[in-house]
């Protein structure tokens, strides 16, 4: 009796091995496979705009109604083969007028970030590593705004959902860089044209912690679609931030000279 | 000068008559109206010394472009006026400066300001603006430095080149200032190594390299030190009392700077070694800044750090920071208001004088920004240039207003 019994168990184990230890990791892979090409398709429809000038708008809203306003200039030249380079100049809150931005993203490792202080005419090494940080008091992270590249994340594909009648695709991602604020984000593209509708941003005790919406789109250059409004809710303490993007202005014939510590210099 | 004339000449020459023709494509104009309180709770060392001081300032900017940004003309006129100090009470034009970029030529000509250096504590290697020192006791202040630069920007690092016909002499506090030395300083007369006096043409060459995880410049300078030695000149017709008197040297400074990101940390340096007719010495500083990360969007930003300067001249050095340890924490609230605080301590091993510094600031509204400052300095021993500013431990609280 118990020799049988142990065969059954042993049955039982082996097809219990079968159905969670071999099929399970298969169907993982297929999500992964299914999120990694999304992204890389997300990826390939945002590539090769060259170059782009624009300015933003920031309000910044706590739960109590109260706004501060925040305007820059950003410049950004695609680098073959590594992240974005990046130039944000500060129009507003006056205080910071002038103060300047260099950013060199990489698709691995931290990023190269220079600081220019009017004040003192200097260009400043700072850290990239506080990620989570705020950005200037928003509700966006440096991490929401910095050049988003494929090879920081890990993907799962979860499912197709309809989203104000578009439908999407709905992709897990998981940061794969050091100290990122998230343990997770949910991505929301519309199947038509993988631009980003919505992410959902979860904290690193793995709580829903903020929301961003993506809308206005527009298409440059007859293939790239732009967002011109962000809207992000942090739902713990009820702040928002909408970001305006303006005058978006393609091909300007920026090179790397333009993304340099001479160019960061003579901003203004 | 002369070369100064034949270089000057022609690209200013280009640049007006390309920029007179045309409005700017984009001009820019802000002005902050700074009021400043000052009080001394110690009594002076001389009874001449205010206690308080009410200070007000200006300083504009206005930027203008040409040509799609390649030329840009900067001019920021600056003006004080102080209640005690009539030396304080200042105007300088901190830049009146032609820029114009020709594919990886960058020219500066006019009044500007350069930086030089990686270090918190204190800038030993940056060295062609001299430092506006009525403005604060932090050196962060400089006069505007009349130049002519080219930059060479290449692969392998920018080579630039500095001509600077005109020398500016160090405004020093007057006699009803706190933060100066007991005996007066002399205003007015300097002595000058060089027969030519401010007309000296000073010159610098510099190399610099970012890229990676490092930041790297080396310079060489040849002219007239910013930082003056002081004579001391006795009681004569019309002055009754002694007075210090600056002295000028001719130098020639060799310097490195660098640092290095290497996740939290960025480790800093800054070296050099100059050469002039009293004692040649050596003097560096390094250290470094270590960002602490979290990982919440509310959580504040918080840095720390330390830096020891040295310098071989020993209790003979002209600076105060001969052989000092600093200790520092960076806090930023990263909240809407901008809330940041710096504090420090700097702790002479040589002679076990001490300072502490503390800066807070946040903004008021969108226009405005507050700040207090609090400097403290516990220094017995005379050999220590601080120990002039024992009794001057103060509180400024500063609003600046931006318009």
């Amino acid at each position: 009796m118990i020799g049988l019994s142990r065969k059954r168990y042993v049955a039982t184990l082996a097809l219990l091995t079968l159905l969670l230890g071999s099929t399970s990791p298969v169907l993982a892979d297929a999500a992964a496979d299914q999120g990694l090409t999304i992204a890389r398709e997300q990826d390939k429809r945002e590539s090769g705009w060259g170059d782009y000038s624009s300015l933003f708008a920031m309000t910044l809203r706590t739960a109590d109604g109260k706004e501060a306003s925040r305007e820059m200039r950003i410049l950004s030249l695609e680098v073959d083969g590594d992240g974005d380079k990046s130039l944000t100049i500060f129009d507003s809150p006056k205080d910071v007028q002038g103060t300047a931005l260099l950013t060199w993203a990489h698709k691995t490792g931290d990023d190269d970030v220079w600081l220019y202080l009017p004040s003192l005419s200097r260009v400043k090494r700072i850290a990239s590593n506080n990620k989570s940080g705020a950005f200037m008091g928003s509700e966006f992270a440096f991490e929401d705004i910095t050049s988003q590249e494929v090879e920081k994340f890990t993907y799962r594909y979860l499912k197709d959902e309809k989203l104000d009648g578009q439908d999407c695709t709905v992709v897990e991602q998981v940061p794969a860089y050091a100290n990122s604020g998230y343990s997770k984000q949910v991505v929301w593209r519309d199947k038509a044209e993988v631009r980003v509708q919505k992410i959902d941003y979860y904290d690193q005790r793995k709580e829903l912690l903020k929301t961003v919406r993506q809308s206005e789109y527009k298409k440059y250059l007859d293939s790239y679609w732009f967002p011109g409004r962000y809207e992000m809710v942090n739902h713990k303490t009820g702040r928002s931030t909408t970001l305006q993007i303006k005058n978006y202005k393609f091909r300007n014939g920026y090179t790397a000279r333009d993304f340099d510590q001479t160019s960061l210099e003579r901003a203004r | 000068m002369g070369v100064v004339r034949q270089l000057a000449v022609p690209l200013l020459c280009c640049c007006a008559t390309a920029a007179a023709f045309d409005a700017p494509e984009s001009a820019k104009y802000k002005l902050d109206f700074g009021t400043e309180a000052r009080v001394f709770p110690e009594r002076a060392g001389d009874p001449r010394q205010a206690d308080a001081t009410l200070s007000f300032s200006l300083f504009g900017h206005a930027d203008f472009e040409w040509n799609g940004g390649r030329t840009k003309v900067a001019i920021a006129p600056f003006i004080r006026h102080d209640s005690a100090d009539t030396e304080r009470s200042h105007a300088d034009l901190r830049e009146f400066e032609l820029r114009h970029r020709d594919g990886n030529l960058d020219w500066r000509a006019g009044v500007g300001k350069v930086f030089w250096g990686t270090t918190e504590f204190v800038h030993l290697v940056d060295i062609i603006n001299q430092t506006d020192a009525v403005e604060s006791v932090d050196g962060e202040d400089k006069l505007g430095q009349p130049m002519l630069s080219l930059a060479w920007s290449s692969p392998y690092g920018v080579f630039s080149g500095f001509l600077l016909p005109y020398f500016r002499e160090r405004n020093l506090p007057g006699v009803a200032a706190r933060l100066r030395a007991p005996v007066r300083f002399e205003q007015g007369s300097v002595q000058y190594e060089s027969s030519r006096g401010n007309k000296h043409l000073d010159g610098a060459l510099r190399w610099s390299y970012s890229g990676g995880d490092i930041d790297v410049g080396v310079s060489h300078f040849i002219g007239t030190a910013r930082e003056p030695r002081f004579a001391l000149l006795p009681p004569r017709p019309g002055m009754p009392e002694p007075t210090l008197q600056p002295i000028y040297d001719q130098i020639r400074q060799t310097s490195l700077d660098f640092n290095m990101v290497s996740g939290n940390w960025i480790w800093k340096l800054e070296a050099l070694h100059q050469r002039n007719r009293i004692k040649d010495f050596n003097a560096a500083i390094g250290g470094f800044e270590y960002t602490v990360t979290s990982n919440e969007i509310d959580a504040p930003e918080v840095g720390f750090l330390l830096e020891y300067v040295g310098d071989s001249r020993r209790a003979n050095a002209a600076s105060a920071f001969q052989d000092d340890l600093f200790a520092g924490v960076r806090y930023s609230l990263n909240d809407v208001d901008g809330s940041e605080l710096l504090a420090g301590v700097g702790q002479d091993l040589q002679h076990s004088g001490r300072f502490v510094s503390v800066d807070a600031s946040r903004r008021i509204g969108s226009e405005g920004r507050l700040a207090l400052k609090l400097r403290m300095v516990d220094s017995k021993t005379a050999a220590d240039p601080l120990t002039a500013l024992r009794q001057d431990d103060h509180l400024l609280v500063e609003y600046t207003h931006y318009f």
